[in-house]
């Protein structure tokens, strides 16, 4: 199988989804005759090569990450541009990924039931749309941390490089819970707080203005 | 009430959308409400780029330059934004969705999860109202209006506010401004 996968995140091969999309290649990769090609979208150069490949890849994994509860501009207008190229009969699958920076799995429903209502419009099939929430540091952790999530990430990879297809039960364990326990909400504000967005602003010299609305009413 | 007409429509060859707006603001206008009109496809609106530079470097305000500070005024004066543009692939249009990325500076870094679910706090003290008016394409189906007003109440939800109203051009202008102005 011929794969093309695409990395929407506008933060380009340092970004999150590549992370992730790299993990799934790792397993696609296991079955001999697979080929894969990871494009980053934000690249204008790279940008033009997925248009041209689009159509004519045997599947197509289409990554990026949650902005504003959707796909993020760069991503929809890619798509829009997709949409107006010549289809050839034979289409290809459609695999998409789905991260965001908040845990639970309900931010990620919404743009899911789009993208597999997409495929459709695009006569595609869709094997389906890895969704998975906290994703937002998860480069800065300790390998440790973050084995299982790979983990996943490769299970699906060779799963769908084997078969073609993945696995719903697969799938819904990877998005995780849809909703956390008050506790476990005020554990995720606090150490995003204090581990993440207050080391970042000190270190940027901007705690002072952390605070700011430079475009308030005067 | 002050609304601001965000004007997503990319395809300057259809007119009809455009045609639209204006009527609607005319109308608006006569009810005497105030109306301000972006048009953002003549806007230089960037990417967002993911550095986060609005929350952790310069916060408040965008790094790259371009015209993301008359946005950004433009949403905090008004009471209602209309997130105007016409369906493409069974979503609102990649420009309107680049504009709404480009939102983000209104919000801290900061997580409010004190309603069961993760959002951020404002950053300032007013939230406008959203309403989102489309135009359907030649094979729109219920399940597309369903999915574009869900992904924006959700956009909603996480700006801290409401969304009013989720219309299609199919009805007349009255009736949008009516939607619009009593919600
Ligand atoms: C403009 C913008 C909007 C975002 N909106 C959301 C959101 O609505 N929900 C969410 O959970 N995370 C949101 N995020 C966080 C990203 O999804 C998260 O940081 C992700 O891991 C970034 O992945 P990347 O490195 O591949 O770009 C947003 C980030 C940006 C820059």
């Amino acid at each position: 199988m011929r794969l093309l996968a695409l990395n929407g995140s506008p933060r380009g091969p340092k970004s999150n989804t590549r992370f992730l999309t790299d993990e799934f290649l790792r397993g696609f990769a296991v079955t001999p005759a697979n080929q894969a090609e990871t494009l980053d979208i934000a690249r204008p150069s790279d940008r033009e090569k997925a248009l041209a490949a689009f159509w004519h890849s045997d599947a197509v994994l289409l990554g990026f990450p949650l902005y504003t509860d959707a796909m993020p501009g760069l991503v929809k207008e890619f798509l829009e541009q997709v949409a107006t190229l010549p289809r050839p009969d034979r289409r290809p699958t459609l695999v998409f990924l789905v991260q965001s920076g908040f845990p639970e799995a309900t931010h990620t429903v919404p743009v899911a039931r789009y993208l597999e209502r997409l495929a459709s419009r695009l006569g595609c099939v869709c094997a389906g749309v890895l969704r998975r929430g906290g994703i937002e540091g998860i480069q800065s952790q300790p390998a440790w941390m973050t084995r299982g999530i790979r983990e996943r990430f490769r299970q699906l990879g060779e799963t769908f490089g084997r078969t073609g297809r993945l696995d719903e039960q697969a799938l819904r364990q990877l998005a995780g819970r849809e909703r956390y326990s008050r506790f476990a909400l005020r554990l995720v504000c606090w150490w995003s707080r204090v581990m993440y967005w207050d080391r970042e602003l000190k270190a940027n010299h901007a705690y002072d203005k952390r605070l700011d609305a430079p475009y308030a009413h005067t | 009430m002050n609304a601001l007409l965000m004007n997503g429509n990319s395809n300057p060859a259809d007119p009809r959308f455009d045609a639209y707006l204006q009527s609607l603001a005319q109308v608006l206008t006569a009810q005497g409400h105030g109306v301000n009109t972006l048009e953002l496809r003549s806007m230089d609106l960037r990417q967002c780029s993911g550095c986060f530079g609005c929350w952790l470097k310069t916060p408040g305000v965008c790094a790259t330059q371009d015209q993301h500070g008359q946005l950004l005024r433009a949403y905090l004066d008004a009471d209602v934004i209309v997130l105007a543009s016409p369906l493409v692939l069974g979503f609102s249009s990649g420009l309107l969705k680049r504009a709404a990325d480009k939102l983000i500076p209104i919000l801290l870094p900061y997580i409010d999860a004190s309603s069961g679910e993760c959002r951020h706090f404002l950053r300032y003290s007013k939230a406008p109202r959203l309403a989102v008016l489309y135009q359907d394409e030649p094979d729109t189906v219920d399940e597309d209006r369903a999915i574009t007003r869900e992904i924006w109440s959700r956009m909603a939800r996480n700006a801290n506010t409401s969304l009013v109203a989720c219309l299609s051009t199919t009805i007349t202008t009255t009736e949008v401004a009516h939607a619009i102005a009593c919600a």
